[in-house]
């Protein structure tokens, strides 16, 4: 079992690691199985079931940016389309020279289909659109190209693009070399697709088990957390969909190879929607499911088109896709995966743990300097300073001329009733909201228009008020992507993560999903986070709401802790918490400094007693 | 009388909470206590049907309530989920509207008790409930789970995230509705001043079963207890 309770783990996890043996031997030998079907099967329906595996590969590229990062692209066919056309006006034009086809059309597809879904999703990602005006804009796009490309003809070289005529003499696979190489035949040209399929199958599964890969599952789960650890998410979203449109362009030079004639409708509406479905049918985001998927849709529809049924291919297809989004939410792979759990529960009952394990924090002061080591330690003292921050929505103004300068040395308390622009204030430091006028300095550097990503490499850390967790990940691999983010190094990620597990007492729950956490050590999770990043300046956000007065003790002692060689910036509700900080306190009333001072002093203010302490009467009554 | 009978639940296949049974009756206030992650919330969701229930029963008066939430809401259950979850893009009279609609009371009798009741909200009446500060959306929430008229009302964590006069607040309406009403209460907190001032007794959770059941003079006299069971 992989959950282990033992606290003498070794260091070094596979977390990052590319695909693990067994699995790859799995792969070969479905591969090997299937190449040998391939060899065997009738030639006729070895030539259709060619087309089943390159839809298959416009699948992946598909399940690659939706499944793993949760963009519904509806482009997909545009890159395969465009890539088809290009990978075949460049074998037209260049295969006499070297009698293969496959060596110039390829290339050139998987380039131009890459070069076009980089152009796309640079104005996507660095746009910052969300999902939906993602899908659309996806969508608006292969329209666009299906309407452009019924008007467009023109020659080039050898090659004619005829508009709705499409184009044809595109030339067939050919493998071979010289004048004498021949076309493939049916079966070989299976073969060649299916270990094509396979190779791109593996890569894009290395990449998934990656550390990119990793990256890119956590901006799914949670894109802002992932900003806010320090990872440029557009940029991990724009190789990544460059590497989908690179697929696709190289499916769209095979579909071009294996049909010999290319037409615009190859950028048509029932085209683009036909690849989520394959991805849907096989199993989101396991990648192999589209594979899955476009063989159960083409095997199922040439079944069908043999007279099966009375021919009726449409209706038992709409039929079958129905049922199976209503009883296999998670894809035909997905269902399996599924049955299979349950099977093996059955068989191993005494699986069922009960209760929780309980953790304790230790501050391991050890773990908190070797992490320092690496940290960018800014030189003067005054870390982070706002000056006249002013933030306003519509008539709401949550943060007015907020002038605030934070140091290492002393924890700073920002109290205030709820309202009061706390929260608002902090995301404006930390970037997520941006100013509408002053500035915002980190050291020496002026941030006041960073992204938060950027913020954060230049030595800030936030936790915000809701715990911010993978939840699907679990508490380990939490903890490694947010070490890894420091210096993009593996073992130590490794090292700190295990480290960082074990001082929050959770090195009994690391292979844990972040999500059956309960709410408390969520919120520890997430400080264990922002601690793995080792900021100059660390925000912290309501950090003991959910924790037990043991916890808030030990969360107290780390905060002064931490603040000797950080600026430490606490919002918190707990007065008593807060007198344990023995904080400088700032009290924000409105979107503005109400008053500053020491603690004692302002609990006996009258003023801020009336709005925001009151007087504790129900503790008084009892 | 509200029991939980040998509750056993979890999520998927992970039991959490086992053989836990409590009773509340008609007009007491009862805390639920424990470490973080002792099973608190989910002994709230199993009472709540929000978790799978492996084996025991939920029951108001004897009778067992049935599996579905929005009918165990309609059988007396007010429910203040810890976060709050306040519809956010519906007003503070909607989101209490809503409630009493959907139990099949009078809307306009809800709206007008939740005035009464929280004055603090007669200001912001019409405004979007997403708008509204963290300790207003608690009091919101509560307002809420009112409009259900539920005979026993659940609070996880009523108090996080609430500045300390709205946690007076709330902690005064509560001990109203409870003595004026005989409202039950079911309240799961970390903040134990603010638990005790208002439950009289309490069973405390300890790694998914109750470890204790105790009156509020044994916690507050019980300093092993306090340290080993509520991380005090």
């Amino acid at each position: 079992m992989k959950n282990s309770r033992s606290s003498n783990f070794p260091a070094v996890s596979n977390i990052g690691k590319a695909v693990a043996w067994p699995h790859t031997a799995a792969a070969v030998a479905v591969v090997v199985v299937s190449m040998f079907i391939a060899l065997s099967v009738d030639p006729y329906l070895a030539y259709v079931a060619t087309s089943w595996v390159i839809f298959g590969i416009v699948g992946l590229s598909l399940d690659l940016v939706w499944g793993r990062a949760g963009v519904l692209s509806l482009s997909q066919t545009a890159f395969y389309g465009l890539g088809g056309y290009a990978g075949s006006i460049a074998a037209i034009n260049f295969s006499d020279l070297t009698g293969n086809t496959l060596i110039w059309s390829l290339p050139v597809g998987m380039m131009v289909g890459g070069v076009v879904a980089a152009f796309i999703s640079w104005i996507i990602f660095y746009g910052r659109m969300g999902v939906l005006q993602t899908t659309i804009l996806t969508y608006t796009f292969t329209l666009i190209l299906w309407t452009a490309t019924v008007s467009f003809s023109t020659t080039v070289g050898k090659a004619v693009v005829g508009g709705d005529n499409g184009m044809s003499n595109i030339p067939p696979m050919i493998l071979g070399l010289g004048a004498a190489a021949k076309p493939l035949e049916p079966n070989a040209m299976l073969v060649t697709v299916v270990l094509i399929a396979a190779i791109l199958y593996v890569l894009c599964k290395a990449l998934a088990k990656s550390p990119f890969g990793l990256v890119i599952d956590c901006i799914r789960l949670d894109p802002l957390k992932a900003e806010l650890l320090g990872y440029d998410i557009r940029r991990y979203q724009l190789i990544l969909f460059t590497i989908a449109g690179g697929i696709a362009g190289l499916a769209g030079s095979l579909f071009a190879g294996w049909s010999n004639y290319l037409n615009p409708s190859i950028f048509s509406v029932q085209e683009a929607l036909l690849i989520p479905i394959y991805v849907l049918v096989g199993g989101r985001g396991t990648l192999v499911g589209a594979f899955v998927g476009a063989l159960a849709v083409g095997g199922l529809s040439f079944w069908l088109g043999g007279g099966a049924i009375g021919g009726q291919t449409t209706l038992v297809m709409g039929i079958c896709l129905i049922l199976l989004v209503l009883f296999m939410k998670s894809g035909l792979l997905g269902g399996l995966s599924q049955l299979f759990h349950m099977l093996r529960l059955q068989r191993e009952p005494s699986q069922i743990q009960t209760g929780q394990v309980e953790h304790r924090v230790k501050i391991d002061f050890d773990l908190l300097d070797k992490i320092r080591l690496h940290a960018t330690s800014s030189p003067n003292n005054v870390v982070l300073s706002s000056v006249d921050a002013l933030k306003s929505f519509g008539g709401v103004t949550p943060v007015k001329m907020v002038t605030q300068s934070f140091q290492k040395g002393k924890v700073r308390c920002v109290i205030g009733p709820n309202g009061a622009g706390k929260s608002s204030y902090l995301k404006t430091l930390a970037g997520t909201y941006k100013l509408d006028a002053g500035q915002i300095k980190l050291g020496q550097q002026v941030i006041t228009h960073a992204d938060p990503f950027d913020r954060v490499r230049q030595g800030l850390g936030i936790k915000m008020q809701k715990a911010q967790v993978f939840d699907e990940l679990d508490v380990q691999t939490n903890l490694w992507i947010a070490a890894y983010s420091r210096n993009r190094n593996r073992s130590e990620a490794d090292q700190i993560s295990f480290g960082m597990l074990k001082m929050l007492g959770m090195d009994g729950q690391n292979s844990k999903p972040a999500s059956q956490l309960s709410h408390g050590e969520q919120q520890w999770l997430d400080i264990g986070m922002v601690l793995c990043l080792s900021p100059d300046v660390m925000l912290f956000d309501e950090p003991a709401a959910g924790m037990t007065k043991d916890e808030r003790r030990q969360l107290s002692q780390l905060m002064k802790t931490l603040s000797k060689s950080a600026a430490v910036v606490v919002v918190e509700h707990d007065m008593e918490f807060v007198r344990t900080l023995d904080a400088d306190v700032t009290v924000l009333h409105q979107g503005e400094v109400f008053a500053q001072g020491d603690i004692e002093i302002l609990r006996k203010d009258e003023r801020i007693l009336d709005i925001y302490l009151g007087r504790r009467k129900h503790v008084q009554a009892h | 009388m509200f029991k939980l009978t040998n509750a056993t639940g979890g999520y998927k296949k992970t039991t959490i909470i086992r053989n836990i049974s409590l009773a509340i009756g008609g007009n007491e206030i009862v805390a639920l206590l424990g470490r973080n992650g002792a099973g608190k919330t989910t002994v709230i969701k199993y009472a709540m049907g929000l978790i799978d229930a492996f084996s025991g029963s939920t029951s108001i008066d004897g009778k067992e309530l049935p599996v579905a939430t929005a009918k165990r809401v309609k059988s007396g259950i007010g429910y203040v989920p810890q976060g709050r979850n306040v519809f956010p893009r519906l007003t503070v009279l909607e989101n209490v509207a809503a409630a009493a609609v959907a139990c099949g009371h009078s809307r306009k009798d809800a709206e007008e008790r939740a005035l009464a009741d929280f004055p603090m909200l007669r200001s912001k009446a019409g405004a979007l409930a997403g708008s509204l500060s963290g300790g207003q959306q608690q009091v919101l929430a509560i307002a809420r789970a009112l409009a259900t008229k539920p005979r026993i009302l659940i609070l996880d964590e009523p108090t996080e995230g609430v500045q300390p006069s709205i946690v007076d607040e709330i902690a005064e309406v509560i001990r109203q509705l409870n003595s004026e009403k005989g409202l039950a209460v079911l309240i799961a907190e970390q903040d134990l001043d603010f638990c005790l001032s208002l439950a009289d007794r309490a069973y405390v959770l300890d790694k998914g079963v109750i470890a204790r059941e105790a009156t509020k003079p044994e916690i507050l006299s019980d300093k092993e207890l306090q340290h080993e069971l509520l991380g005090v």
